[in-house]
């Protein structure tokens, strides 16, 4: 017993250094980019010499970032609706009803997680040219919508398996019709996965650059506009933009996790 | 209140019917179960009722109307699922209220109505509560509530007992069958558990491969058992497949390994001169003796306890009659006749004639 008992925590306290290792090596960089973005010398210095808000200001005032920051948010706010709409109804599809050719079509949404993006975009790029479809932010809202749908897939599906539709027969039986029964009874069942796979979607929309860097024409993305950005420059703006994106980021996915008004009947 | 008449209902799932021409009317306010082995249809025949389920063929018809096409919002059904499927994110209060929003009722009829079903449900205090706070018999009592509060025509319950513990359950089948009474409401009741639907039915239906084996009273069912599916699903039997070996004006006489056996033939519903018969006796019609009875009326068969299983209020006597055939003796326990039987013991075990069950060839 004494001896089950020392193996277990010698295996714990093994993961427990893994994961810890993990975690640091994540966290890090991202600290080391934080702090330096606070540097007051025109260089990448890590431990800062001196503090300022320069480089913020500088981020403010250049406006390539700006435009491309419009067109990240834009492009991720209409992606994430979009990826939600297409992905609750084709789950909808998937967990309910038999139809053919579905395993096939499930493969075919989910297939942008597995080839490469470099792929994904050069094919897209090739077609949107021979259609001639040359309006960048309709382009790129295909695309995004493309990456992003994968993942509003699989959380929104995994939500429905789980629903119990007996619930659904319920309200019908109750004199509700089809639309109350939907809005009253599915909806607010499966919003803690609606709300889910919203974040998931808005945040690789947002942070896309590799599939992006194809599509993109004049009007770029703040991630392609970083990129070239420090292709001529090496000052700590990109540091202060990081910082924007790592901070936002992490505020979705706080949100993501509180769920609001899900843990009143998920537990008591 | 309502009468439901189901008229040669077929649904097919692929090759597989789950209902085979099956037809059943329900008179208006009667309690009918249908109680089967999983697979024989009885929940296909409840949803068919309630409208998830559009039959292939057949009709279904509710007070005469015919409602095939109706959807189950327009149904005015009441149902009770066995999970009970009640909406988590909404307060017992809400959940209760649910069909009478869905109907447009005014807040104060509402809030009134909720109020007595509740109290009427022993649930007065609990309104606020969500579903998860709720013990297993409370969530069951307010998916009754939720059902009842409409005042529909008919009332569907699929198996809405099974999930509560023995005690509890028994309880609830008395509740249940008071409340139905009081209510006048056309009840559908569908168990698997012989004994539920027995406590509960005015009307039993046996059912097996989407098809109706016997309908009757719970009386009829257990003591006039029309087939062997029948006798071996409700009830303890012991089965008999005897030879005939001659018919004369009154009885059938059979053999059974060396035992003669008069069968009356009025208990066969076929005019039969010949062949074999499968027969059926419930162990509880059985009584031992030390000495073989000869009597017009009994039949008797010597054999030797082999073991004996204490039930409780009763106990049951497995006793060899032949090298392939025990029969089973449920006795009172300590009843004053039974109380010098022990193991191994010769005796014979007799009943009256007229309690065989003939189930046929």
């Amino acid at each position: 017993m004494n001896f089950e008992k020392e193996g277990y925590d010698l295996v714990t306290g093994f993961f427990f250094a893994l994961t810890f290792v993990g975690l640091t090596l994540i966290v890090c960089p991202q600290i080391v980019v934080l702090v330096t973005s606070f540097n007051s010398t025109p260089e990448l210095a890590f431990p800062p010499k001196g503090l300022s808000l320069n480089w913020y200001r500088h981020m403010m005032e250049r406006e390539a970032f700006l435009h491309g920051m419009k067109l990240s948010l834009l492009l991720a706010t209409l992606a994430t609706v979009a990826s939600l709409v297409i992905a609750f109804l084709f789950s909808l599809a998937v967990v309910r009803y038999k139809f053919f050719g579905k395993d096939l079509i499930n493969a075919l949404i989910l297939s942008p997680l597995i080839i490469p993006e470099v792929v994904s975009g050069l094919a897209l790029l090739y077609i949107f040219n021979r259609l001639q479809l040359y309006n960048t932010t309709v382009n790129l809202l295909i695309l995004h919508v493309l990456l992003t749908l994968p993942y509003s897939v699989r959380v929104i599906s995994a939500t429905l398996y789980r629903f119990d539709v007996s619930l659904e027969e319920a309200a019908l039986s109750l004199g509700a019709d089809r639309l109350r029964t939907f809005a009253l009874i599915t909806v607010p069942l499966i919003r803690p996965g609606l709300i889910s796979a919203g974040v998931f979607s808005f945040v690789v929309s947002f942070n896309n650059f590799t599939a992006t860097m194809f599509i993109v024409t004049r009007q770029t993305t703040l991630p392609v506009e970083v990129f070239s950005y420090i292709r001529t420059e090496n000052d700590p703006t990109v540091a202060a933009i990081s910082s924007v994106f790592v901070i936002l980021t992490i505020l979705l996915i706080l949100v993501n996790k509180k769920r609001i008004g899900a843990r009143r009947f998920v537990g008591r | 209140m309502s009468e439901i008449h189901l008229e040669n209902i077929t649904v097919a799932y692929g090759n597989v019917k789950a209902l085979d021409n099956f037809s059943l009317r329900i008179k208006d306010g009667s309690f009918i179960s249908l109680l089967g082995p999983s697979g024989c249809g009885k929940t296909t025949c409840l949803r068919t009722v309630a409208g998830f389920i559009r039959p292939d063929r057949g009709n279904v018809y509710i007070d005469g109307k015919r409602v095939n096409d109706l959807p189950p919002n327009k149904r005015k059904i009441g149902i009770v699922f066995q999970n009970y499927a009640l909406f988590p994110h909404k307060t017992v209060f809400q959940n209760v209220a649910f069909g009478l929003r869905m109907q447009k009722a005014e807040k104060c009829e509402i809030r009134d109505r909720v109020d007595e079903i509740l109290k009427m449900l022993y649930l007065s205090g609990f309104e606020g509560r969500y579903p998860i706070q709720l013990s297993g018999g409370q969530q069951q009592r307010v998916a009754l509530a939720r059902a009842l509060v409409t005042k529909p025509s008919v009332l569907l319950l699929d198996e809405p007992l099974g999930a509560l513990d023995k005690k509890l359950r028994e309880e609830m089948q008395i509740e249940l069958r008071k409340l139905q009474e009081r209510l006048g409401i056309t009840t559908l009741f569908v168990t698997h558990d012989q004994e539920e639907a027995l406590t509960m039915a005015d009307t039993i239906v046996i059912m097996n491969e989407g098809k109706t084996e016997q309908l009757g009273t719970p009386g009829q069912i257990y003591d006039r058992p029309e087939n062997k599916f029948v006798a071996e699903f409700i009830g303890l039997s012991n089965f008999l497949s005897l030879d005939i070996t001659e018919v004369d004006g009154e009885d059938m006489i059979c053999a059974l390994d060396g035992n003669i056996l008069r069968i009356p033939k009025d208990l066969h519903r076929e005019n039969i001169s010949g062949g074999c018969v499968d027969v059926a006796i419930r162990p509880e019609k059985i009584a031992m003796a030390r000495d073989m009875k000869y009597e017009p009326e009994i039949h008797c068969i010597p054999g030797m306890i082999e073991r004996i299983v204490y039930k409780g209020s009763f106990t049951l006597y497995y006793v060899r009659v032949a090298e392939k055939l025990s029969i089973v003796v449920q006795r009172i326990s300590g009843e004053a006749e039974c109380q010098n039987y022990t193991l191994e013991d010769r005796i014979c075990v007799c009943w009256n004639k007229r309690d065989i069950l003939v189930l046929g060839p």
